[in-house]
């Protein structure tokens, strides 16, 4: 266990001395923040009375529903992200391959490293919300809130690892990878309630993990609700959680085995 | 009866899958003959001795290192360091063996002890243990009293030698070494490889396998040598059988 905590604390050193040698990027994140809260309080103003009764679930107001939802969803893609780019690095690290650190271990403390920077830019990014533009927000639900962050980052942290599989065993990035990042945050209800989507299509957001992930934060951070009135989305991440967390392994040691085979563990980006 | 020998190799064959990429579609469909890469390698090394790997570019010398480094798989044959199979035993054979690469995977941002310490955090050495051994690692390779200097500041031949620090960081049994004097100077190239040979093998009674393509620099400080030819083995030779 000492052995994991300064792995943990070793890698976390020599990331944060790779960041601080540019501090213009953490500048420009953060600008990038306030630019999105910026343009949304004045989106909100141009139609929000008539968004209301579509929110009504989450208090009738488009500007946390919307801020919860781009934060969060970037926090979702922070899986892939951090695995692939962990991986992309890889190339520059036969000494890292060949060290007693697993593979999946490296990448999982690495992955885990970059989720624990995207929840510190979330919770700025919600401060600054609600200290600049009054957004409506509330510290009451944050255990449930906390919970749906872990389940969240089991599921989308497990997604990543089975595309880095692919990654590893074709030495290519999933070819519909981006189409589906997209289409998911479509159906999960990113941008709009999902009351607004066609029957149809109503039926495959119940399958995308983000959808309950989103309803659950939004429900805890906007109305501070309950564990208990968001149990159904707890339920239903954790079942996700149960899949995809030993699939995720599974695949990913196949995908280490072909590798190996063919010659792709060493990645460089073409 | 316990081996002498480290390294064992028996029939090795490595051949690779064709590639198939997006950027020639037609490829996609096209059946490809796979790359031998190795055929059929078979030699032994002894405990305690500095060998080298020779060939020219191309010759299997790299792709040999990383099946014994356990980053690549066998496709036939046999290979074991120290008894254990590097398949079977993967994690077991990385924690007897030092691999020093091409890449140097070093941050130009952390001093020389702090990049040594963050590879003994991932060899599972606890803290106290990862400092003694860091220490202990730069000043073997010569660079005890530039443990606080920034990487940036170093020259080539320094990042070399603490590219050797990180790779025997955990005191590894064995010493795989890809092109150690790549890119540096005759004069520096030659202190280098003689300074691996008496003070990790001769004074540490460590085992090293180089693959350099620098014959007369091999020559000079193996025991014996390797030597690859596109992929087949042309045979093991004393220093004295072959003539450069």
């Amino acid at each position: 266990m000492t052995s994991l905590w300064y792995k943990t604390y070793s890698i976390l050193r020599k990331n944060l001395a790779v960041r601080l040698n540019s501090p213009m990027s953490l500048l420009v994140s953060l600008g990038n923040g306030l630019l999105i809260l910026f343009a949304f309080f004045y989106v909100t103003r141009l139609f929000g009375a008539s968004a209301a009764p579509y929110l009504s679930r989450y208090g009738g107001d488009y500007f946390p529903f919307i801020i919860i939802g781009l934060a969060f969803n970037q926090f979702y893609l922070t899986g892939e992200q951090a695995v692939r780019n962990a991986i992309y690095n890889m190339g520059h690290a036969e000494s890292v391959l060949t060290t007693r650190t697993s593979l999946l271990e490296y990448i999982s403390i690495k992955t885990l490293l970059d989720y624990l920077g995207q929840i510190a830019r979330i919770i700025l990014l919600l401060l600054a919300g609600y200290a600049l533009f009054g957004m409506k927000i509330t510290a009451h639900g944050i255990a449930g809130a906390c919970i749906v962050a872990v389940l969240t980052i089991i599921c989308s942290f497990s997604y990543g690892i089975i595309t880095a599989s692919f990654l590893l065993a074709f030495k290519r990035q999933l070819p519909v990878s981006s189409l589906l990042q997209r289409l998911q945050a479509l159906l999960s209800g990113v941008y709009f309630p999902l009351s607004l989507l066609p029957a149809w299509l109503k039926g495959a957001s119940l399958v995308l993990p983000m959808t309950y992930s989103l309803d659950g934060l939004r429900m805890t951070i906007i109305k501070g609700a309950s564990l208990s009135s968001i149990s159904g989305d707890v339920f239903a991440l954790a079942v996700f959680s149960m899949i995809f967390a030993p699939l995720s392994i599974v695949v990913f040691k196949l995908g280490v085995w072909k590798a190996k085979h063919n010659g792709t563990l060493l990645f460089r980006k073409d | 009866m316990a081996t002498r020998n480290i390294i064992e190799v028996i029939g090795l064959c490595k051949r690779f899958p064709p590639q198939r990429t997006l950027k020639d579609p037609a490829g996609l469909f096209r059946l490809r003959d796979p790359k031998h890469v190795l055929w059929d390698i078979s030699f032994g090394i002894e405990k305690g001795s500095i060998v080298g790997l020779i060939g020219e570019n191309g010759a299997g010398k790299t792709t040999l290192l990383r099946i014994l480094a356990t980053l690549l798989y066998p496709t036939s044959g046999s290979v074991s360091v120290d008894g254990l199979d590097v398949v079977r035993h993967d994690r077991a054979v990385r924690e007897i063996i030092g691999y020093v690469c091409t890449d140097f995977g070093l941050s130009n941002q952390l001093n020389a002890l702090d990049n040594l310490l963050y590879f003994g955090a991932l060899q599972d050495l606890p803290p106290s243990l990862a400092r003694k051994r860091a220490l202990e690692s730069l000043r073997i390779v010569g660079l005890g009293d530039e443990a606080d200097k920034l990487v940036y500041r170093f020259s080539s031949g320094m990042k070399q030698r603490l590219n050797i620090a990180k790779g025997i960081i955990n005191d590894p049994k064995l010493i795989l070494m890809d092109e150690p004097t790549r890119g540096l100077d005759p004069g520096i190239s030659n202190d280098l490889l003689a300074y691996v040979k008496e003070v990790l093998v001769r004074q540490q009674g460590k085992t090293v396998l180089l693959s350099t393509h620098n014959q007369s620099a091999a020559q000079m400080i193996c025991d014996s040598m390797i030597v690859l030819e596109k992929g087949r083995l042309k045979g093991v030779f004393s220093r004295d059988q072959l003539v450069v």
